[in-house]
């Protein structure tokens, strides 16, 4: 415990010095007043926006968006995937092909979803989903197509039935992959959230960013950033924290 | 006391067992071994893979509460015996059958201890749960489990530590909470493939003995294959010597030593030094 | 075309794959003659390879790409250059990583393309701004992966280097650089896939040039059939540039090899 609390210290100490030296470039001229505001002045914005309700709202907007759009493509994703890995013949005949959906970028569906149905929130939604599902499918599928070949002879030799299987074996072994794959899609999910607030022009941080910058209100863009990062971080070490748990067995006390 | 080897078996040519002789082994009451209806026989048992022939003609019958372990070099089949008795094999010809009935596929009441314990525990299961789920899987109601699995924990001797999980222990408790679980299916047979291989030398003494002590308890029968003749000769009613390039049986050999066994007494025993002569070059590649 | 063992060369390439793609392409054909909606906004393969054809002879694609390349090709400049020597310096001494470590973990979560405006602001719109966009977004991983590589590092090597007395600059370019390059060429292709992620993403949002805006400009326009083209054109991309980087991996560990 005391090893943690001594990093905890160090990176407060690291982050402080660095709102530091924002501090000082603004104020010693170093960077341009009229592209990089004092972090005081970013801090006072948010306060105060947080205090009338508005950036509260807009952060509350990409939260919701990316929580429930990651709900929906972790549970899709488990369970298509699960499916495909157990099943030989769809492992030998979909994950080539879902390979190949890869190297796409999450956002290159939106044109596609923007001529069909233009974008407006359920689309939204649809575009996060299928952007941010390939990481939790892939590894799920992943997941359960490697289980120790030694416990699948345990459960030939309990005569386990193929659900008892799956369900105490199969499941549990995935469940590494799995959580990797969902904090991956978890951060697609915040980016597909803000692309599509950017693009749509919906109520979100993703166009606080865009009008901000259109009346050069850098308060309100940076404003913008730092609750976007904080969002990230959060979101990140909240999962973080439930994989520890989970795979607390993986790390012998 | 003659001991049987090479050549010579307990079988007739027919395949039917020789009529009982003098200086037969005997259970830990002095009660002799009974000729009863075979807990496993293997009758002409043939296993080939196209023109790769990996048992040829093996023909053995195995007494219920017996240790038979079964020994020989690499490449003789030792754990395709093994893997035809669980049921994950078919034997092209010939019939493996236990306790009367064809083995066709893995069924409960036939448990088997693999040597790689780590890769047979669920690492995210404590060593309660690891061995509950014998008992999950044959649907035991929930209100016996419990009772159950501390007998078996006791059994081996890890009461103390079922909370933990297998990351946790050594290598020999990993390898007892396998026992564990195996004994939870309340099995009439123990398939062991080389369990105690993988540990030192001071913890496969100390689990050989827990072995023999749990076997005389729980009345099991016991197929144990190995690659070490002494410990064969030290925990076996019977040895069961294969040759390889086919694997087929090269000798059935009683081990008439008292029981209890003791790692120090028996092995000294002039006449397990004598077998084990005798049965050296059996195990290291000599052919007669 | 090397033959199996039994000497059938058809059994090399599995065909459950290749008949799941001829299945979705044959009810993708199937679906667009069928129905009147989905003509509207969506073209059938027929269309949509013509469509192709006639971009890349008229030099359209080639052109698109080559913007979104350049700027892919100069962000991983910038990002990998400045993150790798960071992550070099963090993984040799531990107060680096230390300092680092905070604004790491609180920086590196703002998605990139959140920059876009501001950096429109900065640089208006063009390869400038994208390229700093795409260094922003490698930046972070190249950090992280170099340090991780120069801590995987064997301690025997560091050693050799204090008993030889080597200098900072010696000790890097001699031991470390190349004790590393196997991690550090997983790390190049794992940051190229991303540089051409965010470029084309960058391009679909705001940026008039390359693949992505090509793309948007044609669903605005609602024309399907070059819409789906430049989609393919995107996705061959990034296989293309995948498989030549795993080969040129191939090509560097082997030649390491003793």
């Amino acid at each position: 415990m005391g090893r943690r609390a001594v990093h905890i210290l160090t990176d407060i100490c690291s982050i402080g010095t660095l709102l530091l030296l924002w501090y000082a470039a603004t104020r010693l001229g170093l960077v341009p007043r009229v592209l990089v505001p004092s972090p005081l002045v970013v801090w006072d914005r948010i306060v105060a926006g947080f205090v009338d309700g508005i950036l509260l709202e807009q952060m509350a907007s990409t939260v919701g968006s990316m929580l429930v759009g990651w709900l929906m493509c972790s549970l899709l994703g488990i369970a298509l995937g699960a499916l495909i890995g157990i099943w030989p013949l769809a492992r030998r005949a979909l994950a080539p092909v879902l390979e190949l959906f890869r190297p796409l970028p999450p956002a290159a569906v939106i044109p596609v979803a923007i001529a069909v149905l233009g974008l407006d929130r359920e689309m939204s939604l649809f575009v996060i989903v299928f952007g941010a599902i390939w990481p939790a499918l892939l590894a799920t599928v992943h997941g359960f197509a490697t289980v120790e070949p030694r416990l699948v002879e345990v459960g030939r030799a309990l005569d386990m039935s193929r659900l008892q299987f799956i369900a105490k074996v199969a499941l549990p072994n995935a469940a590494p992959d799995i959580l990797a794959g969902m904090r991956l899609s978890l951060v697609v999910c915040l980016v597909m959230a803000v692309i599509t607030d950017m693009i749509s022009g919906q109520v979100g941080l993703g166009s606080l960013v865009v009008l901000a910058s259109r009346s050069f209100d850098m308060a309100g863009l940076f404003a913008g950033l730092v609750l976007l990062s904080v969002i990230g971080f959060a979101s990140n070490a909240g999962l973080q924290a439930i994989e520890r748990r989970v795979l607390a067995y993986q790390r012998p006390s | 006391m003659a001991v049987m080897l090479a050549h010579q078996t307990d079988l007739l040519p027919t395949g039917e067992p020789k009529p009982a002789t003098a200086g037969k082994p005997q259970l830990a009451d002095g009660s002799p071994v009974p000729d009863t209806a075979p807990m496993i026989a293997f009758d002409r048992v043939t296993l080939s893979y196209g023109p790769l022939t990996v048992l040829s003609d093996v023909s053995f019958r195995i007494n219920p509460g017996t240790v038979n372990c079964v020994i020989g070099p690499s490449g003789c089949g030792k754990t395709t015996v093994l893997r035809l008795v669980g049921g994950f094999l078919q034997a092209t010809a010939g019939n493996v059958s236990v306790a009367g009935e064809q083995r066709l596929r893995p069924t409960r009441d036939v448990a088997v201890v693999f040597q790689d314990y780590s890769r047979a525990l669920l690492p995210w299961r404590t060593v309660y749960d690891n061995v509950s789920l014998a008992l999950e899987a044959a649907r035991t109601p929930r209100n016996e489990r419990g009772d159950l699995i501390n007998t078996m924990l006791a059994l081996v001797g890890l009461r103390d530590h079922a909370r933990k999980f297998p990351s946790q222990l050594s290598g020999g408790m990993q390898q007892r909470v396998q026992i564990a679980r195996c004994l939870a299916q309340q099995p009439k047979i123990l398939l062991m493939d080389e369990p105690f291989g993988a540990l030192d030398a001071m913890t496969r003494g100390v689990l050989q003995d827990e072995l023999l002590r749990i076997q005389q308890e729980r009345g099991v029968t016991v197929l144990f294959v190995t690659h070490d003749l002494e410990e064969a000769l030290y925990l076996g009613h019977r040895v069961i010597a294969l040759a390889p390039n086919p694997g087929r049986v090269h000798a059935l050999v009683d081990v008439p030593l008292p029981f209890p066994r003791n790692q120090l007494t028996t092995r000294e025993d002039p006449l397990f030094l004598q077998m084990r002569r005798e049965l050296f070059g059996l195990t290291h590649g000599h052919t007669v | 075309m090397p033959a199996d063992r039994n000497g059938r060369l058809w059994r090399l390439v599995d065909p459950a794959p290749i008949g799941v793609i001829a299945l979705l392409l044959l009810l993708w054909q199937l679906d667009v003659s069928g129905s009147d909606f989905v003509s509207d906004t969506l073209a059938s393969p027929g269309a949509v390879l013509l469509a192709l054809g006639r971009l890349v002879l008229d030099g359209d694609v080639l052109r698109a790409a080559a913007a979104t390349l350049t700027a892919a090709l100069l962000g991983m400049a910038v990002g990998v250059g400045l993150g790798a020597a960071l992550g070099l310096l963090s993984g040799l001494f531990p107060p680096v990583a230390a300092a680092i470590r905070g604004p790491v973990v609180l920086l590196r979560p703002l998605p990139a393309i959140a920059l876009v405006p501001f950096m429109t602001i900065a640089l208006g719109l063009g390869l400038a701004m994208e390229t700093w966009v795409i260094a922003f977004a490698v930046f972070w991983p190249a950090v992280t992966l170099t340090q991780q590589a120069v801590r995987q590092m064997d301690l025997q090597l560091l050693e050799v280097a204090d008993a030889l007395e080597l200098g900072l600059l010696a000790r890097v370019s001699k031991l470390v650089l190349p004790a590393i390059v196997p991690r550090l060429v997983v790390m190049l292709r794992f940051a190229a896939a991303i540089a051409l992620l965010i470029a084309v993403t960058v391009e679909l949002v705001s940026n008039p040039r390359g693949l992505g805006h090509e793309m948007m400009l044609a669903a605005e326009a609602f024309t399907p059939a070059p819409m789906l083209a430049y989609l393919v054109v995107i996705a061959l991309l990034g296989w293309a540039v995948n498989w030549v980087l795993v080969a040129s991996e191939r090509r560097v560990l082997a030649g390491m090899r003793p």
